[in-house]
Parts: structure tokens; sequence; C-alpha cells
């Protein structure tokens, strides 16, 4: 349901639904609240693909050897599926740092990188130059998140 | 450098780094949270649709199932 929803709108009708009802929600959990909402489906799907992509058959060996489910779960099931997930799952990282834009220019007005552009921009009225420094930050967050995804999969590899 | 001119230094790029770290925090919370909820909504869908029907021959069982069959 969530990956149908606009991540604004998400957040509009999180934060001002919320507060209409009388949930003293503040902006920063309104902002966490509806990205993890907004990514939690996509993970999902990534998570779902990566344990459909081990082999029945490698659970039903290790069961058949007599191992508990706990124990086929965690020792079979979840070291393969963890290495076809660790991918797909920097690529929600990156674009959730992508996303966290939004919240920063929405009525949330969390003091993100963007909003801080934003605020500088308003003072100094250099918008080219403000903005082109945030996309420097946003491509330098990123990329630090781009090596840790990659390290953590040259890690988890199997040694050829 | 006198001191005017630090705190000239600092007050450029004190905003832009407390934006990152903002940024960090928000994304590093709203990450594990997501993939805590994504986790359970795999496990709720494995449980719910145990039989995959597979292209071809047969068919395939997610291999969570093991965690919600006995």
């Amino acid at each position: 349901m969530f990956r149908n929803i606009p991540l604004l709108v998400l957040i509009f009708a999180l934060y001002l639904g919320l507060r209409h009802s009388g949930v003293p929600i503040g902006s920063f959990t309104a902002a966490v609240a509806s990205l993890s909402l907004y990514s939690s489906a996509y993970i999902a799907e990534a998570l779902r693909s990566g344990v459909l992509a081990v082999e029945t058959g490698q659970a039903e060996a290790a069961a058949a050897l007599g191992l508990s489910r706990r124990t086929v779960w965690i020792r079979v099931v979840l070291p393969q599926s963890a290495r076809l997930v660790i991918a797909p799952m920097g690529n929600l990282l990156i674009s959730m740092i992508r996303n966290s834009a939004v919240a920063g220019t929405s009525i949330l007005a969390i003091p993100d990188l963007m909003n801080q552009a934003r605020q500088l921009q308003s003072q100094t009225f250099l918008t080219t130059e403000t903005f082109f420094w945030a996309a420097i930050g946003y491509l330098a967050l990123t990329a630090v998140a781009t090596a840790a995804v990659n390290r953590l999969n040259r890690w988890l590899a199997l040694a050829r | 450098m006198n001191v005017t001119d630090l705190w000239g230094v600092l007050a450029t790029v004190a905003p832009p780094c407390y934006g990152s770290a903002m940024t960090v925090l928000l994304v590093v919370l709203s990450f594990a949270i997501a993939t805590l909820l994504g986790a359970f909504v795999c496990v709720l869908r494995c449980c719910s649709q145990p039989v995959l029907r597979a292209t071809g021959t047969g068919s395939s069982r997610c291999s969570a199932t093991f965690l919600c069959s006995s």
C-alpha cells in the first residue's frame, strides 16, 4: 500500500492527521515514521526476493540432517539470502538519503542538509552556489553509503 | 587568522555540518526501523502465501515458511 503513496502525501497525512487526532507527534518523529513506512514496503520486497532466491531444497536438506528450524533459518537460509539482499538494500539506503530531502523541505522542516541549504540561500541569495554545495553534500553522503555497502558485499562474499 | 575570522569560518561551516549530521541521523533511524518492519512484513507474506507456483515444472515453497509451518 505504501508503495503507491507519494512520500510527501504520507508526510502530510501522518503529521497533520495524527496532530488533528490529538496525538502530539513531533516533526522529527513524523519524519522518521514516514520515511520508515515508505521504505519498509520496498525493503520487505527486497528481503522476500532474497529469501525466495534460496532454494527450498537447501532448507529441506538441512532439516533432513536433523537441524532445528531455528538453526536451519540462521545457519542455512539467512547467510545465503543476506548476500543476495545487500545490493538492493544498498540501493534503498541511497534512495532513502535522497528522499530525506523531502522531509527537510516539507512542513516538517527538519533541519537537515536541504533545509540548511534553503535557509542559507534565503539569507545570502546565492542560489546556485548554495544548492551546488548541497548537491555535493548529498553526493558525499551517498558515496560513503555506497562504499560501506561495497565493503559489506566484499566481506560477505564467498572466497572463490 | 584572528578570532573574528575563526567565528566567520565556523558560522559558514557549522550549518552544512549540522545539516549533514541531521540527515545521517534521520536516515540511520529510518533505515533501521524500516528494515525491522520490512523483515516482519516479509515473514508475514511468506507465511500467508506458502505455495508459489513456479513457471514450468512443479511449484516452489518459500524458505521462510519453515518459520511458520511445523
